[in-house]
């Protein structure tokens, strides 16, 4: 597993309240509690937070699992 | 119907009529408390407040709209909205130069006077943010019959910063019966920006009530909304986004689609897999999503509507109940209200069938079409009206221009100088 995966899981577990071994790269929003619309928009912020990569809406918008995650903060320069 | 003017929040003392409260708000400090660095900020607090789980706005105000409101108050997002409008947003707190000798500012327009419709509640919080960052002063009058959501975020912004608190003591609330005339009128005579959210008849009265001859008039009015999709470019997630811009807020904002066209022939295998993967995640998010509890002439219009459609040939899916339709047609049915998830799906062949079938009020056409077929679509429907072409998943989102008009231009004055050479 990456390390932009391990640390994506810790936030996710540590934002919504439940154990990193309940989250696979499948897991995407409405698949845990917590992880709604809001959840998400919450998640979002966090990311640009711990990662210093923002997401631009449009992105964030179609965001289906962890693994897409990854991928967009794997190829996203650094927020300034 | 009563002459009673509830003023829901104010910076001014309480019993204080609507003619005082305007009057107090126009001579208050014209803004330059806080910059439009601080007033973003402030915005940006405020969306954090509404993503706190703890936050008392999520207690006291239902979650539908929430996240696209606190998406939109993001600094980065609101600054980009601005941006668009601007070629340097620094003028919106100096002179910046936009030729050798010229520079450009942009200033306040003053007061603001928002008339709200009651389809879709945290409405007025878009167009009031943007108003409010710009620096202008802001008078939102609700209807007796709405609830009001908006003092609520005025009580937590007042609290976060100085700047939320200088934009709080600029922006008052107050509700009155659609009848009130002389209320209107008091509201219209101050404006220096009248924004008028809702139907025909409501939009009409406000524009036809006076002001004074430089007063800037932003109309919001009955728009409609669609969408177009290539079942060979569009995803699982993209139908499941598309029939999410379908499902929140009930179909009644007008950027909710009410028909999708769909590039493939009636009866061909692509179509009809699309019919029955977009039926499946409707009824999905038609359970997760709870609906506003339908009164009788509601449920009744559903039925009326699917009997509409299966008599001129077409043909429905739908729940046992009344929570959702998706009804496949040839053209779009105009009997068919197309309210409380209800959607038609038009299948077609080429793009020109389309185009005689967009209506000229027509708003949103979430779009999700090959590269070529995009590029040719958007350029020919923008100039039959279309306001906006997002993908699925983005309908529902306020953004700047809206209905095809800028905010910032309209709520601003640009003011030009001849530097010193």
């Amino acid at each position: 597993m990456s390390d932009t995966a391990t640390q994506l899981k810790k936030l996710l577990a540590d934002l919504f309240q439940c154990s990193d071994s309940d989250l696979s790269d499948d897991t995407g929003p409405g698949d845990i509690n917590g992880w709604d619309s809001l959840g998400h928009v919450l998640l979002m912020t966090e990311i640009q937070t711990r990662f210093g990569k923002h997401i631009p809406v449009e992105d964030a918008i179609e965001i289906e699992s962890i693994a897409d995650i990854v991928m967009l903060i794997d190829n996203t320069e650094a927020a300034h | 119907m009563s002459s009673v003017v509830r003023i829901a929040y104010s910076p001014f003392s309480a019993n204080e009529s609507l003619a005082d409260v305007i009057e107090a708000l126009q001579a208050s400090d014209s803004g330059t408390d806080a910059g439009f660095d601080d007033r973003i900020a402030a915005m940006d607090l405020l969306a954090k407040q509404i993503l706190a789980p703890s936050s008392p706005i999520r207690k006291k105000i239902p979650s539908e709209g929430l996240a696209y409101l606190a998406t939109f108050l993001q600094q980065g997002y609101l600054q980009g909205l601005i941006a668009r409008e601007l070629a340097d947003v620094r003028s919106l707190t100096e002179f910046v130069s936009v030729e050798a000798r010229k520079s450009i500012r942009h200033v306040p327009r003053g007061l603001v006077c928002h008339w709200v419709a009651g389809n879709v509640p945290l409405l007025p919080l878009f167009s009031w943010a943007i108003s409010v960052v710009l620096g202008n002063r802001n008078v939102i009058r609700l209807s007796s019959r709405q609830n009001d959501v908006v003092s609520p975020f005025l009580e937590v912004l007042q609290q976060l910063s100085e700047a939320g608190k200088v934009i709080a003591n600029e922006t008052v609330v107050v509700s009155f019966d659609s009848d009130n005339v002389s209320a209107h009128r008091l509201m219209s005579e101050a404006a220096d920006a009248r924004i008028a959210w809702g139907g025909q008849e409501a939009v009409s009265s406000i524009r036809g009530l006076p002001t004074h001859w430089e007063c800037e008039d932003i109309v919001f009015g009955p728009r409609v909304s669609m969408a177009v999709v290539d079942p060979a470019v569009i995803d699982a997630g993209g139908i499941r986004r598309l029939a999410t811009d379908v499902v929140v807020f009930d179909q009644m904002a007008c950027s909710s689609p009410q028909s999708i066209f769909v590039k493939a022939r009636r009866n061909s295998k692509e179509f009809q897999s699309f019919r029955d993967r977009f039926s499946r995640e409707f009824d999905t998010l038609s359970s997760a999503y709870p609906r506003h509890a339908l009164d009788f002439s509601e449920t009744y219009q559903i039925g009326l509507d699917r009997a509409r459609v299966l008599l001129d040939g077409g043909e429905i899916s739908r729940d046992r109940s009344t929570s959702w339709t998706v009804a496949v047609v040839d053209r779009p049915n105009d009997t068919v209200q197309c309210a409380n998830r209800f959607v038609q799906l038009i299948p077609f062949e080429a793009l020109d069938e389309v185009f005689p079938l967009i209506p000229r009020n027509i708003q949103t056409v979430v779009s999700l079409l090959g590269t070529d077929d995009l590029a040719e679509f958007t350029e020919i429907a923008a100039k039959l009206g279309v306001c906006r072409f997002p993908r699925p998943g983005e309908g529902n989102n306020f953004e700047n221009p809206w209905d095809g008009t800028g905010l910032v231009s309209r709520l601003t004055r640009a003011v030009m100088r001849t530097d010193n050479g």
